[in-house]
């Protein structure tokens, strides 16, 4: 599973989205990717100081990053609902609707102004 | 890839894709040399990279990746006397990373419910790692790249 972190300017507080193989690669292969770059910055976390790659984010990339995932929580929606008719299973509910949940704990993320860095690498 | 090459995002998103894919493919061949059979979850399994086909099984496979972490890493006094409550599910898996791994993102792993092990190519925090071994999930950090990268055919 790969991680999506969040950062604070010094590291805390942080947050970090669990997704699949399935949802990094889609992300990696989509304009994602292209926005912002990363680079090492030292942080403290979890009593450590470590340097990791992280896109900085600023007013614009952020705004890049709301737009992108607002858009495909749009499109993710839309294939939910055809996908699931009108009397799912409760399995059949969780398994269709995982990727549109992540996608918003990820617009959460991106809009929260206490987080500065993101990393993605 | 060379130091020297500029690299895109896109390119490190991809190698990190990379990475996962050939730990979890060596991974499993280090259980298949110890006679436990494990696959590859798919699609958007939230329980974990790889799935332990007998349960039974689980207990060795804690064994197994404990021995993998004792092979890379020196060992810390806590990790010298694991013999904390295994954690029991009738579903074991085990957790694939390839970043840092701290915070929330162990918690998440805990609170899976069906994660036995974790395996990483990176470092996880000293506080993450005492969460682990409290929780009872086996761990092995800081596999060098050079021990996995390109190992699909020995699945």
């Amino acid at each position: 599973m790969f991680d999506i972190s969040f950062y604070a300017v010094n590291g805390e507080p942080s947050d970090c989205v669990r997704i699949t193989e399935s949802i990094y690669e889609w992300l990696a292969k989509s304009s994602f990717a292209k926005i912002g770059i990363s680079m090492d910055i030292q942080l403290h976390l979890d009593g450590e100081e470590v340097l990791l790659p992280v896109v900085e984010l600023s007013h614009d990339i952020r705004q890049k990053l709301r737009d992108f995932f607002r858009d495909a929580i749009i499109n993710e929606s839309g294939t939910v609902l055809t996908k699931l008719g009108d009397s799912p299973s409760k399995e059949e509910y969780q398994q269709e609707t995982y990727c549109m949940k992540k996608l918003l704990e990820l617009l959460k993320c991106v809009e929260n102004e206490n987080y500065q860095y993101l990393q993605r690498v | 890839m060379p130091d020297d090459v500029p690299i895109t995002d896109e390119d490190r998103l991809i190698y990190q894709l990379t990475i996962h894919r050939d730990l979890v493919g060596w991974t499993i061949g280090k259980l298949d040399k110890s006679g436990v059979i494990a696959k590859r979850t798919t699609g958007n399994d939230p329980r974990g990279d790889i799935v332990i086909v007998n349960p039974n099984d689980a207990s060795k496979v804690q064994e197994i990746i404990g021995k993998i972490h004792n092979q890379y890493n020196s060992l810390t006094p806590i990790e010298s006397q694991f013999t904390v409550d295994r954690i029991t599910t009738n579903q074991p898996h085990i957790e694939i990373k390839s970043t840092y791994l701290f915070g929330k993102g162990i918690n998440e792993i805990i609170e899976t419910g069906t994660a036995i092990a974790v395996v990483s190519a990176n470092k996880i925090s000293q506080p993450g790692k005492a969460k682990l071994f409290q929780a009872g999930i086996a761990y092995a950090e800081n596999i060098p790249l050079s021990e996995f990268m390109d190992v699909e055919s020995q699945e």
